[in-house]
């Protein structure tokens, strides 16, 4: 269970998070949605303890996340590249993590089998080191590695970001089967509403940093909801220029 | 359409503004500071060399005006400027590709950035040599007139280079091996100065610098018409390479053999984190070429040591036996966190991760170490240090220095490209840094030295062994309250990481 109580961090005069109280369940699937700048990044490296909270605090379990690291041993996150060691070949950072986290080699082998048709024979015995990936390769890695060594709190920023079509479905099966499998509790953000709406049962949408709407979405009815919140200003503006054209039509 | 007068002027600003804003400068105010010092003592000494080769010239040749002989060497000066270049000058290709939609033509953008090189300040570094230089030589002769029109006809001798300089430049980025060009100009024009028989070009460049301040019009004309030639010559080839230049990626080497170090697996996760340091040092060219050059720095200090007697004094003798044993742990544990900035969030969200990755860099710079004792081999065989003051400093370094340079971890907070070189703006040093790696190369001699003095040599080496062995027996500890201190500090340098991760 991930708890969050008063949460403040701001940039300047910009406030990038302001949440009271949030309580994210264990098993929870939830997406977090907003415009740019409504703090979605923001929020997940406070929860990973990646950058101090002008003020409250975020609990994983039990554990408050700024005073012990016991948290990140069942923890999995994939932010941006600055998780990749990328001077290393993907079987190696693997085989890495793997061991960091006490698995065997042979273990980082089988744990990797599900994810062949997502790596599409694209990331491994390629022979090169992850920074001379494309991006979408480079996100492929970020994300397996998150979950290589099964975490019970997933963290995705953008995962859809820079995949194929193909890729993008495929890891919202992954991403669904996982969490019904293991019963982990997984956040994504993510700007596609289609694809969030599609694998979270939940959604929180950000603005300003303040969580303004907790959307259950259990029936999959968080869509049109969502449709009709970023749509408001385009039908604002929409009506507002057909009052103009009507002012325009001499009487 | 915007003018070109109105395009110089945009695209001096964005360039002006690229260079206030370059992230290295923004985060790290002593660099700035620093940067800002190293070019003023450069330029204080330009205008030393202004008087010293007025004295320098008259005394060596007395038959001959220093000017003469200045301008007699014009092709040095040349060669000089043209090596100096390279840390200053940018090529208009490298700057256009944000331009390169809008609508002004390509090659006007191209020609806006030729003029701004011509007009930049850069071209008038070597005034701060030449003006002294003028007016001690030349007033005395031609007036100020003669003064200036010798200023003149400089300046436009480097506009001329800045030029020959863009077009080398714009072809070695091509190519590799057309830094040969530029090779065999300087050389052709050194040996034409060097054969004392013909020196048509020695007699060729001092009738040129005499035309400068006579103010004769085939000089200026014969300058002008190489200013133009080089200026058209650098226009063709910028707009051979502009395709080329904005469809450039780099070329993905396969990786021949992927190396495991499987001997590590024994050691847990340390070995894990040895691994990754390992592959570090091995994969990037900034850490690379570092050690490379730790590598050559200690063969030709020990060469020195061994065969020379010029580090005979004891003082030197332990400073070169010392920065043997340090230089490579200086190297990179001095930018130690900075080469992890790349992927510290990585690091961060795991355990204890840090503390393992500072563990692993202090056994592979200690076992690194074992280099400097094989190759200081070459003085103890010679009998110009014992086998006792070998590992007396061996130990010191992994003891003290080391313990001394990790402090850094908990203080550095710029992430360093690791394969972009260690020069100007990816240096990224601060001044507790600069201060550390003083303190890393003359820290030891500071305490070897006095201990030499008030004991016996022997003595002095044992008590100077036995510090180092405390120090790096004792290392668990202190790597223990470098890891809390750095955890204490790890959101301010995080941010900081952060923030110039990626930029640089």
């Amino acid at each position: 269970m991930i708890t969050i109580n008063n949460l403040k961090k701001a940039f300047g005069e910009k406030v990038a998070v302001n949440i009271d109280n949030y309580v994210i369940e264990p098993g929870t699937m939830l997406g977090l949605v907003g415009n740019n700048g409504a703090g979605k990044t923001t929020l997940f490296r406070l929860i990973l303890d990646l950058l101090k909270a002008d003020e409250g605090e975020v609990r994983v379990g039990d554990i408050e996340v700024t005073k012990s690291e016991e948290w990140k041993q069942h923890t999995g996150a994939f932010i941006d590249d600055s998780f990749l060691i990328d001077y290393l070949t993907p079987e190696e950072y693997f085989y890495f993590l793997g061991r960091v986290f006490g698995l065997k080699k042979e273990e980082v082998d089988e744990r990797l089998t599900p994810f062949a048709r997502f790596m599409n024979g694209e990331v491994l015995e390629q022979k090169k080191l992850i920074r001379d990936f494309s991006r979408g390769n480079k996100q492929k890695v970020g994300i397996i590695g998150a979950m290589l060594h099964r975490p019970s709190l997933l963290i995705l920023d953008e995962p859809f970001n820079f995949l194929d079509p193909s890729s993008q479905s495929v890891i919202k099966h992954v991403l669904a089967e996982y969490n019904k499998e293991t019963g982990a509790t997984i956040l994504v953000s993510s700007h596609n509403l289609n694809h969030t709406t599609d694998v979270c049962g939940r959604i929180a949408l950000l603005e300003n940093g303040v969580v303004i709407r907790d959307i259950d979405n259990s029936a999959h009815t968080a869509e049109q909801e969502l449709e009709s919140y970023f749509n408001v200003d385009f039908s604002v503006t929409e009506n507002k220029e057909i009052e103009l054209d009507q002012t325009d039509i001499p009487s | 359409m915007i003018s070109s007068f109105a395009l110089f002027r945009e695209l001096r600003q964005l360039r002006k503004v690229a260079d206030k804003r370059h992230p290295m400068y923004d985060q790290n105010r002593f660099a700035k500071y620093f940067m800002g010092f190293a070019i003023a003592l450069w330029l204080v000494y330009l205008v030393m060399f202004g008087f010293l080769f007025i004295g320098l010239f008259s005394e060596i040749f007395p038959s001959m005006e220093p000017y003469h002989i200045l301008n007699k060497g014009m092709a040095y000066l040349l060669m000089a400027d043209f090596l100096m270049r390279f840390t200053m000058t940018k090529l208009p290709v490298q700057e256009i590709k944000p331009l390169v939609l809008l609508p002004v033509g390509k090659n006007r953008v191209l020609r806006t950035y030729l003029l701004m090189s011509g007009m930049s300040i850069n071209n008038l570094i070597w005034m701060f040599m030449l003006v002294p230089f003028g007016f001690g030589t030349l007033f005395k002769y031609f007036g100020f007139v003669g003064v200036l029109g010798f200023l003149v006809g400089y300046w436009l001798l480097m506009l001329m280079n800045n030029y020959w300089h863009i077009a080398c430049r714009t072809l070695m980025n091509q190519h590799i091996l057309y830094v040969l060009i530029p090779i065999a100009v300087y050389a052709l024009l050194i040996v034409g100065l060097l054969v004392p028989e013909t020196n048509y070009i020695g007699n060729f460049c001092m009738e040129l610098g005499e035309g400068f301040f006579l103010w004769e019009w085939q000089a200026y004309l014969g300058t002008i018409a190489a200013i133009v030639l080089m200026f058209g010559l650098c226009h063709m080839l910028q707009k051979r390479v502009v395709y080329k230049e904005l469809s450039k990626t780099e070329v993905v080497k396969k990786i021949k053999k992927v190396s495991e170090y499987k001997f590590l697996d024994r050691f847990g996760e340390v070995g894990e984190y040895v691994r990754l340091e390992i592959k570090l040092l091995t994969r990037n060219k900034v850490p690379r070429s570092q050690f490379y050059m730790g590598l050559g720095i200690m063969l030709m200090f020990s060469a020195l040591l061994a065969f020379t007697d010029v580090y005979d004094g004891t003082f030197m003798r332990y400073f070169v036996t010392i920065y043997n044993f340090a230089v490579l742990g200086v190297l990179v544990l001095s930018q130690t966190m900075s080469y992890e900035g790349n992927y510290l969030d990585g690091l961060m969200s795991r355990k204890e991760s840090i503390l393992n990755l500072l563990r692993a860099k202090y056994y592979v710079q200690c076992a690194l170490l074992f280099i400097p004792l094989v190759i200081m081999i070459l003085p103890i065989t010679e009998g110009k240090i014992s086998l006792l003051s070998a590992l007396a400093c061996f130990f010191l370094t992994s003891g003290f220095t080391f313990w001394m340079l990790m402090q850094l971890a908990v203080y550095n907070k710029l992430t360093l490209n690791l394969n972009t070189k260690l020069t100007g703006k990816n240096s990224g040093g601060n001044f507790f840094q600069t201060m550390i790696i003083m303190a890393g190369f003359f820290g030891p001699v500071i305490i070897i030295q006095p201990l030499i003095t008030l004991l016996s040599e022997t003595t002095a080496l044992l008590v100077v062994l036995c510090i180092g062995l405390a120090f790096t027996l004792t290392h668990p500890l202190w790597l223990r309250n470098i890891y809390k201190r750095f955890m204490a500090r790890r959101y301010e340098n995080m941010e900081g990481f952060r923030a110039s991760i990626t930029n640089n």
